[in-house]
């Protein structure tokens, strides 16, 4: 690329190329040239349109709105967001999300333990009952056997005792 | 108040800017608007619409990036060098026979920008340019400066279209010369 190819598209009022504006980039002489044919072509320094200075005014109060906005908005959700944090804190130190996960499976456990307990009960006090109905049944021979014994019946005490073992393990049937 | 803020540094005027401080950014683009229009127009020749367009995103980088300059930087010369990798940008997406939109770049190194010239230099030289013309070539640069066209120039001065550029490029490079200390 020649500077004289640059100049002459400059004098000719044509955009420049890619080629050639990297040409100008990188050329301080085509430069000067540029800056010279743009003063002769003004009369002077190229100024700026009104409209153009408005745009940036305009670039300028959208920035400051914008930055002016999320600076409110930090100021309000700060704080919100500091109490939310230690309403957290509080909670979580009260057992509050750590309560529902840990002890859940202890209170399942706790559950089939008093399930366990309660089978175990259950037998025991079946045993106790059957236990008391049966001393109440030697209760109720003996009281038997001594009304026969009033009314003059004999009868011995291997009898008796044999009686008593054949009720509680059903020794005849055997 | 304004008057107070006009003999502020431009690092303490950027500093306002951080703050949002409206005065402070207008008495800063006042003070580069002219130089940063001029620069751009160097880089950009025969393409207005596309100063326009960069000189309006230079500064609404400058808006967005304004903790990126460093206090040891003239304000113009990082102005500069944000207009410069943009006008590069468009030139290299030319080159590469693309149109795609501009990146997003930062100075990062520094450039000198040419001061702004003085008006009574800038008239002078001019007027010293165009005295030292032939009275065909003062004609050339008189109707380009009233908008005419070359084409019609040339129909004119009953003259071709490559004579009559011709008259210009001569007429700039002599104002070139002239203004060679100042350019």
């Amino acid at each position: 690329m020649k500077c004289q190819d640059v100049e002459w598209k400059i004098v000719s009022g044509e955009p420049l190329t890619g080629q050639e504006g990297l040409h100008l980039l990188e050329c301080e002489e085509c430069q000067k040239f540029a800056h010279a044919h743009q003063m002769l072509q003004d009369g002077g320094e190229a100024t700026p349109d009104a409209s153009l200075d408005e745009a940036v005014a305009s670039a300028w109060q959208r920035e400051t709105v914008l930055e002016r906005r999320l600076r409110i908005a930090r100021r309000v959700l700060m704080p919100v967001a500091a109490a939310l944090l230690m309403l957290l804190g509080v909670w979580a130190l009260r057992g509050g999300a750590g309560t529902s996960k840990v002890v859940e499976p202890q209170v399942a456990q706790t559950e089939s333990a008093m399930k366990t307990e309660l089978v175990e009960d259950a037998w025991t006090l079946g045993w106790e009952t059957a236990e008391q109905e049966l001393d109440e049944l030697e209760i109720g021979l003996a009281l038997l056997e001594m009304d026969k014994a009033l009314s003059g019946q004999q009868t011995s005490v291997e009898s008796l005792s044999y009686d008593m073992l054949s009720l509680e393990f059903g020794l005849e049937e055997l | 108040m304004k008057q107070e803020l006009a003999q502020l540094t431009d690092s303490e005027l950027v500093d306002r800017c951080r703050r949002h401080d409206d005065a402070a950014f207008n008495v800063l683009y006042n003070r580069y608007r002219l130089q940063l229009f001029s620069y751009l127009h160097k880089l950009l020749p025969g393409n207005r619409s596309l100063v326009d367009d960069i000189f309006q995103q230079v500064w609404m980088k400058a808006l967005s990036y304004w903790d990126r300059y460093n206090d040891q930087q003239r304000f113009l010369a990082w102005l500069c060098r944000i207009g410069h990798n943009l006008v590069m940008d468009h030139y290299r997406s030319e080159a590469r026979g693309e149109k795609v939109e501009l990146t997003d770049n930062l100075p990062s190194e520094y450039v000198g920008a040419g001061e702004r010239i003085d008006r009574e230099i800038l008239e002078k030289a001019l007027g010293n340019a165009l005295a030292d013309l032939s009275p065909e070539q003062r004609e050339v640069v008189e109707l380009r400066q009233k908008g005419v066209s070359f084409k019609e120039i040339a129909e004119i001065q009953n003259s071709n279209l490559n004579t009559v550029l011709g008259r210009m490029h001569y007429a700039v490079n002599k104002l070139k010369v002239l203004l060679r200390d100042y350019l």
